[in-house]
């Protein structure tokens, strides 16, 4: 079995700690070997996602968010835990007018957009405990041998 | 933590021009800001808006929902070049302006006097 490397974070479902998770993860992609482009896509999508569980999930309730890094050889995963009432943010609506005149577009689906356009899965799963995990993964470009 | 600065500053082109300078990362946790200071300027007259983004690095959809909403707000006023542009965004955020499709309508300029002239 290859070695992974397993981080995790714990903060309050609050908005203002949106930086300190982006953070957090901007650092696990960069040390897993992502691409400056994927530690940029995979920070976004993690961000929307917090953010969604936080405003929908927790709403005006307080709770915890884990967020759990699990950087292998081949991918960078990234595990979101809440405690909040069931809830599934891949299930919003996912915007995808971007091809009507700004002015026309109902933007409410984009952060779900960002999600999946910047991983190469996302999944919901609902825990035993009757908590929310939305696990986020990255596939590491194949390195080319010397 | 995750509070951004904005600056207002105006300039004088063709038309007058209004400069929101902002400052920190745009989130879901501080975008309010920013609806607020553009709704108080547009409130308050201005039709041409930069968005300085030189001092932003980062942008999640909250702050393309903001942009959104000036955009919107600009288009409503009675001045037919009503406008919002941006100034210097950085490359994630161009990246992300083209990926959804923003960059058809919000023109982008990498110098301020261009910016201003352009309207």
């Amino acid at each position: 079995m290859m070695e992974e490397n397993i981080s995790s974070l714990r903060v309050a479902s609050d908005l203002g700690n949106l930086e300190v998770i982006r953070k957090f993860v901007e650092q696990g992609a960069k040390e897993s070997g992502l691409s400056e482009d994927g530690v940029s896509g995979l920070r976004l999508a993690v961000d929307e996602a917090c953010a969604n569980i936080i405003m929908h999930g927790y709403r005006e309730l307080s709770g915890d968010i884990e967020i759990t890094i699990t950087a292998g050889a081949d991918q960078i995963q990234v595990a979101l835990e809440d405690w909040a009432p069931s809830f599934n943010p891949l299930k919003r609506a996912s915007g995808r007018d971007f091809d009507k005149p700004l002015d026309q577009r109902a933007l409410g689906g984009m952060g779900v957009f960002l999600i999946r356009d910047n991983t190469d899965s996302a999944e919901y799963q609902l825990r035993d405990d009757g908590g929310n995990r939305l696990i986020l993964t990255c596939l590491l470009q194949p390195r080319v041998a010397d | 933590m995750g509070e951004i600065n904005i600056r207002v500053s105006q300039m004088e082109g063709r038309v007058p021009v209004s400069v929101l300078h902002v400052s920190g990362d745009i989130d879901a946790g501080n975008h309010q800001q920013l609806d607020d200071k553009a709704a108080e300027i547009i409130d308050a007259g201005a039709h041409h808006i930069i968005l300085d983004l030189t001092e932003t690095s980062y942008m999640s959809s909250a702050g393309f929902r903001s942009m959104h909403k000036i955009h919107v707000a600009l288009q409503a006023t009675d001045s037919e070049s009503a406008s919002l542009k941006l100034l210097k965004p950085s490359d994630e955020i161009r990246r992300l302006m083209k990926t959804i499709g923003f960059d058809v309508y919000i023109s982008t300029y990498d110098d301020l006097t261009e910016a201003v002239n352009s309207f």
